[in-house]
């Protein structure tokens, strides 16, 4: 009787310990979920949710090493934002949080334009939102802005072209 | 700025130094270190954003709200209690029931629930923290669930809370270990609907301008909601209820070595013969008052650390945790417990 070989195994993933992993990665994706929410008290809300949800996912085993554990912990912070926003949570603390005057700023133009952006980019659908933070903001390329998202690159290409697209109609009007 | 792309590059730089809060590292280092308290409370924020959310969509779109309880567990109109001895401290605060109640002015004890069946609190479900023994009274309708409903008048919903304050005073702790400064005034808002002879808390919200934390106010009212009640007679009730929270204040280097023999002086000026006569319910506040006079510090100390809003439930928690974090271990004091539940040393 012959004996079966083990199907080969994927080795298991190297995780540091979760107080290293937050030193590592909490800027990077903070900045992220700012980018993706517009709002610093949302992003600080969306990293500490994202957190909890990647630490309770490492305890359990949940991450498998299919793709780099930054890209998987992008996408948590993608999907929570995502969520937050669909929650509404902050809009009008959005709305409140832009200068009251803003040429009463020294950088008003500046801040005008980057309030537009961010008010156009949030205007965006998730998915075209999500590629442009992730590939133009975060600098990320198009083959990891698709791991992140789970899609294919040739679909990131086109989220990619739609978000510009729209943006550059909406600054037109 | 013209095109897209420096739109873009302009908003990306002024977003590359960007850093988390400091209270949102300071808490994520303690839920990756695994400390099941402060990991609740963070889970608990985000719904609570939600369930003010709601709470504030429902009452702007005029959802019918039949019964107003509006509690307060301190009346505004103080009561004149002249006392016993000279030199007593002020009356901090009145009790609800005036007379009905011990008359223990400095602390107030809490209310005694009568032995029954226990359920377990969420904060310590949702932790996995060990299970925290929590009497709920006897069912006031016999047509109703045993161990369930508190009844939804001023006693009931007292009870309530009082049943929910270990959990909520934990929040606190937790809370307090990140932010030394953490406190002020919270008035929670609980909407009670009827489900089937229950009341259930269908949604709570921070009626006020809370205390700043929106994780610790969450925390708070992830324990609130599980509170059960009698079914409204009137389909929905809301309950007005506040709550108040002071950081220790920092206690002077010359005070400390009084802190730590106050355990020690309140034991052997409790069974001095001339506080034989005085009521049990008194002595307390009589033996402290009396540790006041001899240090004017103590007084001054005390003074800040429960200022008259302090509600009743929360004023022992209050002092132990003071004392707690001047002497660096938690005060244990089975003088003063005995003094707090009305017997002598």
């Amino acid at each position: 009787m012959g004996m079966s070989l083990p199907a080969r195994a994927r080795p298991p993933p190297v995780i540091p310990p979760l107080g290293e992993l937050v030193a590592q990665t909490s800027g990077d994706l903070y900045r992220l979920a700012l980018r993706l929410t517009g709002d610093a008290a949302e992003a600080d809300d969306v990293l500490q949710n994202s957190y909890l949800r990647a630490f309770e996912a490492l305890r359990g085993g949940a991450f498998r090493g299919d793709c780099q554990l930054k890209t998987w912990l992008y996408r948590i912070v993608t999907h929570v934002a995502f969520d937050a926003r669909r929650g509404g949570q902050r809009r009008a603390q959005l709305a409140n949080a832009a200068p009251a005057d803003p040429e009463a700023s020294p950088r008003a133009e500046s801040s005008l334009a980057l309030r537009e952006l961010r008010e156009a980019m949030l205007s965006l659908p998730e998915d075209q939102r999500g590629a442009l933070a992730l590939k133009e903001l975060q600098g990320l390329s198009v083959k990891e802005v698709a791991e992140v998202l789970e899609r294919s690159e040739g679909a990131v290409e086109q989220l990619l072209v739609r978000a510009r697209i729209t943006l550059r109609e909406r600054f037109q009007t | 700025m013209s095109t897209l792309d420096e739109k873009l590059a302009g908003w990306r730089r002024e977003t590359e130094t960007a850093e988390p809060s400091p209270q949102t590292l300071a808490l994520l280092a303690a839920a990756a270190a695994g400390s099941s308290g402060v990991a609740t409370a963070v889970a608990a924020k985000s719904s609570s954003m939600l369930l003010k959310l709601v709470v504030g969509l429902l009452l702007a779109g005029g959802m019918v709200t039949t019964g107003w309880w509006t509690l307060r567990p301190w009346p505004s109109d103080e009561t004149d209690r002249s006392r016993v001895f000279e030199g007593q401290p002020q009356l901090l605060a009145e009790q609800l029931d005036g007379a009905a109640t011990p008359a223990v002015p400095w602390l107030v004890a809490e209310p005694v629930a009568p032995a029954s069946p226990v359920v377990r609190p969420p904060v310590a479900q949702a932790s996995g923290a060990a299970p925290v023994e929590r009497p709920v009274p006897p069912s006031p309708d016999a047509t109703l669930e045993l161990g369930v409903p508190y009844r939804l008048d001023r006693d009931g919903i007292r009870q309530a809370m009082g049943s929910a304050m270990s959990d909520i005073e934990r929040c606190y702790d937790d809370w307090l270990q990140l932010q030394p400064t953490l406190g002020g005034k919270l008035t929670l808002q609980l909407l009670v609907d009827g489900d089937g002879p229950i009341g259930r808390v269908s949604h709570v919200s921070v009626s006020d301008g809370g205390v700043g934390n929106p994780a610790f106010e969450g925390c708070v009212l992830s324990v609130v909601s599980e509170l059960r009640f009698e079914a409204p007679h009137q389909g929905t009730t809301t309950i007005t209820y506040p709550f108040s929270f002071v950081a220790p204040p920092l206690v002077p280097e010359a005070l400390r070595p009084v802190l730590a023999s106050l355990c020690q002086r309140l034991s052997d000026e409790a069974v001095r013969a001339e506080y034989a006569q005085v009521s049990l319910d008194d002595l307390l506040t009589v033996v402290l008052a009396s540790l006041e006079r001899q240090t004017p510090a103590l007084k001054a100390y005390t003074a800040e650390l429960l200022p008259g809003d302090v509600p009743p439930l929360q004023r022992k928690r209050a002092f132990v945790r003071g004392l707690s974090t001047a002497l660096g271990a938690e005060w244990d004091c089975p003088a003063f417990e005995r003094l707090w539940v009305g017997a002598r040393p």
